[in-house]
């Protein structure tokens, strides 16, 4: 089937749900009005976003009011402008905060996983990574990057875009251009790191998918995990190598012949991509002659 | 991607014509007013109600250095006018329909854009465009051009005059021919189109659909190396008539999936549905060898010493005399998931939830045939088919018809029995069932187009290894228990029962089991500090090594597999005394110990810290970081004839690398002008200690005695200058600069040349007729300046 046909039919489907005349009533009027009387920047910034849209647009069980977040004695906060007849949720402890957001986000799919996910139980809340009234653009984030979000707490993947090699590309600007999230699942997942997939093979295999076979010379050890041989963050080794060739290697094969030739630094063996030099299809081969990965 | 191009302006413009932002344009105007100045080029966080931004300027680059790769590795750069970012925003009071446009580096190959259309509450859509260029190197050269996709050819009088040479006149020739050779530039570029689209059918029920496809191309570097033997007195050495050139990255990938999920008052169920299609549109690679315009098989053992290896046909020496090499490159392969997911939520925090899904991935291809090396038959006395090595006739099938099954369950419970006390409990399984018919071939051709041997060649005193495909399968399976009480208001302390089983078919440990406990603890007394340390203790403890009868040593470990004792501790800090100042720092240690009884990795270890601090004031920002890495790897190895008793070397490796950045950003002329600068550096060392254990005797010298390898060491700086000001209304100018020296000491690069001839076979065994590109990375200076006009409106 014709790629670009799927895609023009996947549009068109798209142009008439997008134009579907279903415009829902607004409910901006009342209570966002009243608290806009006070709050007036934080309620316009508010408004755009999606929460805004869900005060304004949704019903029934979606229904939102700045109540449902800033639960409290409205009246008496709007009689007497007292914060603290109001909760505050930046001022709440994580696990506080959370329950609150979970209200309406506990069945959202990929929040599915967050109770008992690793970053729950280390203490981190909605609001150490999300901003609800001033976001910066998509997924309501704090900060203005996946980069400096995560990087502000993993400082050690951080700093591997300084490393030899590097999965966070960056440009020329200093953008980096593959995010944390598209590895990770930041709200829990089913694999372990958080990774958002079923294994951290399935997860390089999305992007890599010359590696998924299944192929007719297989090498055990590629199979069970890419983390075996490589630092997917960054490493001082080309390729994301967790160790210098030909010491990654020999780190199984250390059967005498070639393998574990000493060597000078000069020798076939240790220069280049070293023991790749020949065995170039490391991560599998197709090739009835190639049970040895070299073709 | 003229035409994505052409489709996402289109939408934009036809989105601009039904714009009616009247009503939110003065807000907007408002809002600016009450913005503290901008401290920096790029947007604050916010979301914009309205409007549109578009950056256009031009851009110099310059990069000093015999390798300049690596200033461009992930990108693109482009030299000259640009398009470099466009925006689009409309949102409307009052209106459920939104839409937006962000694209960067416009009309390039590597260019980015990201549009979403909602009609709220209803449907959405997301239409992404991505590219991902990668430069492997440059200004290498090679005697081989590629007259078609995956078809390598040299002249063929150059081949024939290699193939006479004398040894005396060999590196000369060979060496006049590359430098008389074109350059060649390794680079290649990915293409990403995504559809992504959400309908909420009800409000409790929504259908995602989403397509995918990707398209690769240019090239990526790839070796085909094999040796010629000779033997001496003190050990053999090798001559390598091998090659490094580039494979072609004709990749396409086409992916779909729907989604269905169903959220309840108080559980929610899902079920998703995900295909990908990969197509390699390059079927096999073959080159010509540019030594030899005659194809021959390797020496027969008739007119050799047997070697030790190769089994009963021998072939030990001057291998690698084929005229024409085929190899395979990775193969068409298709994968199907289907996932369901159920989820309940209970009072107390509880939840149960759990997540199964099943992948089928399988793998087709027609199989080349053994050889193309016309020279290399099945010698007398030996099994091997009646067809002609080189026919597809010769195969036993025409391809694998590969199937592999996959599973995963995950299953978790959590609930609060009370306040303090949260517990977690969750058992995954993953399943890797490889279906696939295991093959068995009469016989292969080794060490790449040689001769025919009907064994694996392998580890001496096993040289009859039968040449089946090794069908491998594993199951893990993880349980755990995780317990987090709060004692005091302040203090968290958690801890954690882990265990792990792997149950595999086909290789040397069947099963082994790992326990692990976990536990840190942390303590917030108040918002502006934060403490935590943890520890974890890791037992793996593998079934009995069983001999496959395969190549490997029974004094082998694979270290995957063996038994290891891991150990791991970190601690973090965060201190904020002030609201604008906050200090924080971190450490984390691991240490990997495996059976020192044993041949492979010994140990593996390593350290890492960090320190922050930032302070930020009205106008004015500052922060700085250092980290320091540290790993450290220890394996033993074995050389000799024979095992027991092996000459054993003991290889060490300890790498450090330093990375810090400081920076500071801030304003100027009343908020109207922003600058940024910042610098970043990674200082890296390894040295390599090699010694031997074991006296080594002198016919082993060659090959066993230890020498010194160089340290290796890399310097990355980075300095950058961003700067703008508000020239009018609604225009803005900035300027940007970066500075990137690089500097890399590493021997396995800086020895390489593209033809070496025997400076380097005169110390020892050589790569006197390895044939590299010399792409590899080395020294360069970047220096890259652009200037940009921003109109926003």
């Amino acid at each position: 089937m014709p790629t670009y046909s799927v895609a023009v039919f996947l549009l068109a489907v798209s142009v008439i749900a997008f134009g579907a005349d279903s415009k829902p009533e607004s409910h901006w009027e009342g209570e966002a009005t009243v608290c806009g009387a006070c709050h007036e920047a934080i309620t316009k910034q508010f408004r755009p976003t999606a929460h805004g849209k869900t005060m304004e647009f949704a019903a029934g069980p979606h229904a939102l009011t700045c109540g449902t977040c800033h639960a409290g004695d409205l009246q008496k906060h709007i009689e007497t402008a007292d914060p603290a007849t109001v909760v505050n949720q930046a001022k709440q402890k994580p696990e506080v905060v959370a329950e609150s957001c979970l209200t309406c986000h506990v069945t959202d799919k990929h929040m599915m996983m967050w109770r008992g996910s690793q970053h729950e139980s280390a203490g981190i809340g909605c609001l150490s990574c999300h901003s609800m009234h001033k976001p910066s653009e998509g997924k309501m984030m704090a900060r203005k990057t996946q980069t400096e979000t995560c990087g502000s707490c993993h400082a050690s993947e951080r700093n591997a875009m300084l490393k030899r090699s590097t999965h966070l590309f960056r440009d020329e600007r200093g953008s980096v251009r593959i995010q944390c999230a598209s590895c990770h699942n930041p709200h829990g997942s089913q694999a372990e790191k958080l990774i958002s997939a079923n294994s951290v093979n399935e997860k390089c295999y999305s992007c890599h998918q010359e590696k998924r076979g299944p192929f007719l010379w297989e090498h055990s050890p590629v199979r069970e995990n890419c983390i075996n041989c490589h630092s997917p963050h960054g490493s001082n080794n080309e390729r994301l190598l967790a160790m210098r060739r030909p010491q990654l290697c020999q780190s199984c094969h250390a059967q005498q012949r070639h393998q574990t030739m000493v060597g000078r630094p000069n020798v076939m063996f240790n220069i280049n991509r070293s023991c790749s030099n020949c065995h170039a299809l490391i991560h599998g081969s197709n090739h009835p002659s190639g049970a040895n990965f070299n073709q | 991607m003229k035409r994505i191009t052409l489709m996402f302006v289109a939408l934009a413009a036809v989105a601009f014509a039904q714009n009616k932002p009247a009503a939110a344009k003065p807000e907007q105007k408002k809002e600016e007013k009450k913005k503290e100045p901008v401290a920096e080029p790029e947007p604050e966080p916010g979301v914009e109600v309205a409007g549109a931004t578009v950056e256009v300027g031009a851009e110099a680059v310059t990069v000093q250095g015999e390798k300049t790769f690596g200033f461009q590795q992930y990108r693109d750069v482009p030299h000259g006018a640009f398009l470099r970012r466009f925006d689009y925003i409309l949102r409307t009071d009052g209106s459920p329909l939104s839409f937006t446009i962000h694209a960067v580096d416009l009309m390039q190959a590597d260019m980015r854009v990201h549009a979403d259309g909602e009609n709220f509450g209803k449907f959405d859509i997301k239409l992404d465009f991505e590219g991902f260029s990668r430069v492997w190197g440059n200004h290498g050269r090679s005697v081989l051009s590629e007259v078609q996709r995956g078809v390598f050819t040299v002249p063929f009088g150059l081949r024939t005059s290699l193939e006479n040479a004398t040894d005396a006149a060999l590196p000369g020739l060979a060496t006049d021919a590359v430098n008389a050779s074109s350059q060649v530039e390794v680079r290649s570029m990915r293409q990403r189109g995504t559809i992504t689209q959400t309908y909420n059918l009800k409000p409790s029920l929504t259908l995602r659909l989403d397509f995918m496809q990707e398209r690769r191309s240019g090239n990526r570097p790839i070796n085909f190396g094999t040796f010629i033997r000779h033997g001496q007195a003190n050990g053999d050495t090798f001559e390598t008539p091998g090659q490094e050139l580039w494979e072609p990255t004709a990749f396409g990938t086409t992916e779909f999936g729907a989604a269905l999920n169903y959220a309840g008052k108080h559980w929610m169920a899902g079920v998703e549905y995900h295909g990908s299609l990969f197509y390699n549109h390059t079927a096999s690679l073959i080159y010509q060898n540019p030594f030899r315009a005659t194809p021959a098989s390797a020496t027969p053992p008739s007119t050799n010493p047997q070697p030790t290896t190769g089994g009963a046909s021998g072939g030990g020496s001057f291998r690698g005399r084929f005229a024409e090499l085929q190899s395979s490159l990775p193969p068409d392969n298709q994968a199907h998931t289907i996932t369901a997911n159920a989820m309940a939520f209970f009072s107390h925090a509880s939840k149960i939830s759990g997540l199964v899904s099943w992948g089928r991935w399988t793998q087709n291809q027609a199989f080349l045939p053994y050889t193309d090396n016309p020279a290399v038959v099945v010698n007398p006395g030996q099994a091997g088919p009646s067809a002609p090595l080189t026919s597809l006739a010769a195969l036993p099938q025409p391809s694998l018809n590969g199937i592999m099954h996959t599973f995963n369950g995950d299953f978790v419970a959590s609930t609060r029995p009370f306040r303090p006390v949260q517990l977690t409990f969750r058992y995954n399984d993953y399943d890797l069932d490889n279906d696939t018919q295991q093959v068995h071939f009469p016989g292969t051709v080794a060490v790449l187009n040689s001769f025919w041997s009907n064994f694996h060649t392998g580890t001496p005193g096993r040289p009859n290894v039968p040449m089946d495909t090794w069908v491998n399968s594993f199951d893990r399976q993880r349980v755990s228990l995780e317990a987090t009480v709060k004692p005091l208001k302040d203090l968290i302390w958690k801890g954690t029962y882990q265990h792990e089983r792997w149950d595999r078919t086909g290789r040397q440990v069947d099963v082994e089991n790992e326990n692990a406990a976990i536990t840190s603890v942390s303590y917030a007394p108040r918002s502006a500090i934060f403490l935590e340390a943890g520890f974890g203790y890791y037992d793996r403890d593998p079934n009995l090594y069983l001999d496959r009868g395969g190549l490997e040593n029974v004094l082998i470990r694979m270290f995957d597999q063996s038994q290891r004792l891991r150990k791991q501790g970190n601690a973090l800090f965060s201190v904020s005394p002030r609201p604008q100042f906050i200090l924080s720092g971190s450490w984390f240690y691991s240490s990997d110990t495996f059976d020192k009884s044993l041949l492979g990795l010994h140990e593996m270890k390593s350290n890492s810290f960090s320190a922050d601090a930032s302070f930020n004031l009205e106008r004015f920002s500052f922060y700085a970081g250092w980290g320091y890495d540290r790993n450290g790897y220890d394996n033993m190895g074995a050389t000799g004839a024979a095992l027991p008793p092996p000459l054993r070397f003991s290889r060490d490796t300890r790498e450090g690398i330093h990375t810090a950045h400081v920076g500071f950003t801030g304003g100027y002329a009343h908020g109207k002008g922003s600058y940024q600068f910042s610098y970043a550096v990674g200082l890296s060392r390894a040295a390599i200690t090699t010694t031997n254990v074991d006296p080594v005797p002198l016919t082993s010298q060659l090959n066993s005695e230890a020498f010194p390898f160089p340290t290796v060491k890399s310097q990355f700086h980075e300095f950058r200058l961003d700067t703008s000001y508000q020239v009018g209304k609604k225009v803005r100018l900035g300027l940007n600069y970066l500075l990137e020296p690089y500097r890399l000491n590493d021997f396995a690069n800086d020895l390489t040349q593209p033809y070496a001839g025997n400076a380097v076979s005169a110390i020892q065994n050589d790569a006197s007729r390895y044939y590299f590109l010399d792409i590899g990375p080395t020294n360069y200076l970047g220096n890259m300046v652009a200037a940009y006009l921003r109109f926003s409106f």
